[in-house]
């Protein structure tokens, strides 16, 4: 949060939303919770018709001068007016607030509530004058009264609207080589998809101005010419922008167990109470839907099959083997997840029974393959990979 | 610049058909054309709002930006995937 009076005193504009406030110039505040608790019933009548609209405010919020929130006042609604084809979008159920409502408004399709007054203006002497307004003590919406100068206008606020490039540059400083070599990919990706020679090359001409090696690296992917110029002299940087310095964990990390019969029961119930225990989801993957079986007998329920499921959905992989029907089909799938899996930098944990699926010269060399055979400490390994997440050092 | 390679302007109608659709046909780019509004009018800026006051908030006479805000607002999109029953999953997309 801002106060007022700091308002022009960063190198941003703070109407500018295209611009970040760095956390270490504006420390993050915490100023409500928002728990999502439930999944929708009915997917149109909860998702599809909800409407969210930024002009929807409570007394102690109003809106910036931000050009681009302005817009969004009228764009929001004018949306919904168009999908719902009705005034009465807080009809809905979905929308409609648990405040009490009283107003005159009597039209539009979708009109719900059947209003029995004899009245529906304001002034009215017939009903007294209600419903009447609230002033602001009372607890009645008032706008603030921001000081306006100047004529009326279409210049941008402010010169600093025009400073493209100092804060992607800031961002771009912000990154480790692993995240900076992933942004190149990503331009690559989406701009090697451009027939238009003259539009790659204008591209390239534009990301210049962030990065002078990422642009003639992006140059050559392009088969443009390198770039002339070279990036914004700034050097700052935010530890905040990159998602390196963020804590890491295995709460909610997914964990496909690859599995067939005639697994070790112990290894197994072990490996995935230290996971579920961290938080993590775990996913009993194999080729059949029903249930797998453990050499003494434990059960585990398959929830997903190699058919319906794919590597890219997890973040880690534990790989048990084991017998099937179709045992080529089986250990075909297998080797295609690790392949994929650590193809994309992925911790995979290796059980006992799984070991066939690594070739012996492999199991030393591999970054990232937690191993249980010989490994009294596997649980706490395999858990600590998957709370790395990603082993950039494959690359 | 004229567009080389929308070269429909240039053909033959194949049929009746596309001799009635070739009448609707139409270009806005290329040449010395300009920026219009619906009714004809030249536009000096598509760029920039109308505000109060340089620093101000928007001001409802901006007609440009509201008539461009209306159409924008009236996209269709494709209604997003999602499944039903017993896995009341999330949305996919």
């Amino acid at each position: 949060m801002i106060e007022e009076e700091d308002a022009t005193n960063y190198d941003f504009d703070i109407l500018d939303d295209t611009k970040f406030w760095p956390e270490e110039v504006v420390p993050v505040e915490t100023i409500g919770k928002m728990t999502l608790n439930r999944l929708m019933d009915n997917f149109f009548a909860e998702e599809e018709q909800s409407a969210f609209d930024p002009s929807s405010l409570v007394p102690g919020i109003d809106f910036t001068n931000d050009p681009v929130l302005q817009g969004r006042i009228f764009a929001y609604r004018d949306t919904k007016l168009y999908r719902q084809n009705s005034a009465n979008i807080n009809d809905i159920p979905v929308n409609r607030p648990i405040n009490e409502r009283n107003q005159n408004t009597r039209n539009s399709y979708q009109k719900h509530p059947i209003d029995t007054d004899p009245v529906h203006f304001h002034k009215n002497s017939l009903q007294e004058n209600t419903p009447r307004e609230a002033s602001e003590e009372e607890g009645g919406f008032g706008h603030y009264p921001e000081k306006v100068e100047g004529h009326k206008s279409s210049e941008v606020p402010s010169d600093s609207f025009e400073d493209y490039f100092s804060q992607p540059r800031m961002f771009w400083n912000s990154l480790t080589t692993v995240e900076q070599k992933d942004l190149l990919e990503t331009l690559t990706f989406h701009l090697q998809k451009v027939k238009s020679k003259s539009v790659r090359e204008q591209n390239v001409n534009m990301w210049v101005n962030v990065d002078k090696d990422m642009a003639t690296a992006l140059a050559e992917n392009l088969g443009v010419e390198p770039p002339t110029g070279s990036h914004v002299p700034v050097t700052e940087s935010s530890e905040a922008i990159s998602l390196a310095n963020t804590q890491p964990s295995a709460f909610t990390k997914k964990v496909a167990v690859l599995i067939g019969n005639d697994f070790n029961d112990e290894e197994v119930e072990k490996t995935l109470s230290a996971l579920k225990e961290e938080g993590a989801f775990v996913h009993i993957v194999s080729d059949q839907l029903g249930e797998v079986k453990g050499t003494n007998g434990t059960a585990l329920q398959v929830t997903d099959t190699f058919l319906t499921t794919h590597p890219t959905l997890f973040d880690s992989l534990y790989v048990v083997g084991g017998i099937s029907k179709n045992q080529q089909k089986f250990d075909d799938q297998v080797q295609e997840f690790i392949n994929m899996q650590y193809k994309y930098f992925k911790p995979i944990g290796i059980a006992t029974t799984g070991a066939k699926y690594l070739a012996k010269q492999d199991q030393e060399k591999l970054v990232g393959v937690v191993l249980a055979e010989g490994n009294s400490g596997f649980e706490e390994e395999f858990v600590a990979a998957v709370v790395k997440g990603r082993f950039w050092e494959r690359q | 610049m004229a567009n080389e390679k929308d070269d429909r302007y240039e053909q033959e109608p194949m049929d009746h058909k596309d001799a009635q659709l070739e009448v609707e046909r139409k270009k806005n780019t290329g040449g010395d054309r300009h920026l219009t509004d619906d009714n004809g009018v030249k536009v000096s800026n598509t760029e920039t709002t109308l505000r109060a006051g340089k620093r101000g908030p928007l001001v409802y006479e901006d007609v440009h930006f509201y008539r461009k805000q209306t159409a924008f607002n009236r996209e269709r999109i494709p209604e997003k995937y999602y499944t039903s029953g017993t896995n009341r999953s999330l949305s996919g997309i």
